[in-house]
């Protein structure tokens, strides 16, 4: 089969394989890496046995005993062509956006202020600039459930703290350089704290236990203390859905 | 319900099975049995499926006491193994009584031995494993390692009164020096053409901060022709990754699901038992290997692991009853025969 010149695919081990898309990040191909992960879910390949999706490639874990390399290789190049051509018959692809309330607030935002003084932004200002994008999650990893995303406004970019904490409080909100990320868990790190979602990014006993998922687009509300209590007590009661909504992205 | 009580857990003992799969794409890391070889081994000789929940001990140490009797096998690295202070076999089907006390000194080579118990560990599965990640706290045992004190409950099973044992020469051997069969990374040109030959002819040492996630090694510093750091990208278990100082990590089960380091290499499945035995001070090889002589290996590795097995007795009768061993399909069965 030819290969399609915007993919590359490579062995990775003898129980994986790695497709990589020829382009720089960005947000028009990384809808590749979306396309291909979503081809593969729905008609996945009998050896399959997960996926990882990141910035620029998608890691196609299989069982070696039920498919050698070449006929793996076969089976992706060929949900790549669907993939492309779903794609261009479409023009668009369905995305979901999910709202995270944010509490900016003391002590929920330790370091709003140091970010202000940083970027010489009022903190009312850095709120506004925060939660005002729509950002993509690229891919989760770090820890379960962390995500990682595009779309930060550079006006509010910000170097990590130089002594990291040791203690970082689950939902917390952090910016380093040009990066906004949210903490899953309680866990050290030297991001600077801007606020806290009072939902649960991860819980191993939900299904699926990660809120997000790679592909997703996500938009910051912020949320008053009183709100971010309420919140976490429905959260706590499994009381709580998050808003999702659908949007059609690329349409022309 | 049948319970174990743990007198002392040694350095470090968990609850796994052959890992968490499915959710690599949210973060969550596999975990799971870091020598799946001896864990399915010593599944083997007490006749539960291969991958049922077994205590893998770190270095060992452990001491157990039996609340009611039980059948068990332990494999693995070499512990000094004893039922009430007097030396037990290992790589055999073991009994204990209401009482016993099982303890494992401390391994000679190697590092996790693993004890099976027949019936398995009765713990929780989550997100569809009972292996332990303590790091995020689920899985295993209250998502964490055993802690003195702590009952560890089994499920209950009929006991077989056949007796299995993996013959002396084909247990495997731990020795201080390995050679790791491994293949050549997609990001080789990444590194000097110079650092790749040495990085599959040299020697390299065990680092002591090696843990569960990551075999972290020292000796020759591997050069990157283009920066250590890439575009963040999935990994495996076995995935050799350079940071920015040159020493390679050789990634275990409970290593991150995605990594921002160059990759150089991919330790092969059928040695990935052999990984998870390194422990501090040992000495490594890579061997080169390609893509389709490792799916080989492994193929021969699925095969053999059966083949390990030898019954003490083809079969066995107790009063009118006859048991048998039965290996389908590569899976072992009793079977119990009664006059009707």
């Amino acid at each position: 089969m030819a290969m399609d010149p915007r993919y590359a695919v490579y062995p990775f081990g003898d129980a994986a394989l790695i497709v990589e898309t020829a382009d720089e990040i960005s947000e028009s191909s990384y809808r590749r890496i979306k396309g291909l992960a979503e081809a593969i879910a729905e008609n996945p390949p009998k050896a399959l046995i997960e996926t990882i999706p990141s910035y620029r490639s998608l890691l196609v874990a299989y069982d070696s005993l039920l498919a050698d390399y070449a006929s793996m290789e076969g089976a992706i190049l060929s949900l790549i062509s669907l993939a492309e051509a779903s794609d261009e018959a479409s023009g668009a692809s369905i995305s979901e956006t999910v709202r995270i309330p944010i509490c900016y607030k003391y002590p929920h935002g330790l370091d709003l202020d140091e970010v202000a003084r940083h970027t010489g932004l009022k903190p009312g200002e850095v709120v506004e600039l925060h939660s005002a994008n729509t950002y993509l999650v690229y891919m989760l990893g770090f820890t379960p459930g962390f995500p990682y995303l595009g779309g930060m406004s550079e006006r509010i970019a910000t170097p990590r703290r130089l002594s990291p904490r040791t203690k970082i409080p689950g939902g917390s909100v952090g910016i380093a350089d040009r990066q906004t990320g949210i903490y899953p868990m309680e866990s050290p790190g030297g991001w600077n704290i801007i606020g806290r979602t009072p939902l649960s990014l991860f819980d191993h006993t939900r299904e699926p236990p990660a809120l997000l998922k790679a592909g997703n687009y996500i938009r910051f509300y912020p949320i008053s203390s009183d709100e971010f209590d309420r919140i976490a007590s429905d959260v706590g009661r499994g009381a709580w859905a998050p808003e999702i909504e659908k949007t059609r992205r690329g349409e022309a | 319900m049948t319970e174990i009580l743990v007198r002392s857990p040694g350095l470090q003992t968990t609850a796994q099975d052959l890992g968490r799969f499915g959710y690599q794409s949210m973060g969550v890391p596999p975990s799971g049995a870091i020598d799946r070889d001896a864990l399915e081994t010593a599944n083997l000789l007490i006749g539960n499926p291969r991958g049922e929940a077994c205590l893998e001990c770190v270095l060992g140490g452990a001491e157990l006491e039996c609340e009611a009797p039980l059948v068990f096998a332990v494999c693995g690295a070499p512990m000094d193994l004893r039922i009430n202070g007097k030396p037990a076999p290992v790589y055999e089907t073991l009994r204990a009584k209401a009482g016993d006390v099982i303890s494992l000194g401390m391994a000679e080579r190697g590092l996790c031995a693993y004890i099976a118990f027949a019936g398995g560990l009765a713990v929780d599965l989550v997100l569809k494993s009972r292996s332990t990640y303590a790091r995020a706290g689920f899985g295993g045992w209250q998502g964490r390692p055993l802690r003195a004190g702590d009952r560890i409950p089994l499920r209950e099973r009929s006991m077989s009164p056949l007796s299995r044992f993996v013959p002396e020469e084909l247990r495997p051997r731990y020795s201080t020096e390995t050679t790791l069969r491994a293949i050549r990374s997609h990001e080789v040109a990444r590194f000097e053409p110079e650092s790749v030959g040495r990085f599959f002819s040299e020697p390299f040492s065990v680092s002591p901060k090696s843990d569960r996630m990551g075999c972290r090694l020292e000796g020759p510093r591997l050069v990157h022709s283009r920066g250590a750091d890439i575009v963040s990208a999935g990994v495996q278990t076995g995935t050799v990754q350079v940071p920015g100082d040159g020493f390679p990590i050789i990634l275990r089960a409970d290593r991150q699901t995605t990594g921002g380091y160059t990759r150089i290499a991919h330790v092969i499945q059928a040695d990935l038992a052999k990984l998870g035995q390194l422990r501090p001070g040992d000495s490594v090889r890579f061997l080169e290997t390609t893509v389709e002589a490792a799916q080989e290996a492994w193929k021969k590795r699925e095969a053999a692991i059966v083949g390990l097995i030898r019954e003490k007795t083809d079969q066995v009768s107790i009063e009118g009853t006859r048991y048998f061993n039965v290996i389908v399909n590569g899976i072992a069965y009793d079977v119990t025969l009664r006059e009707i």
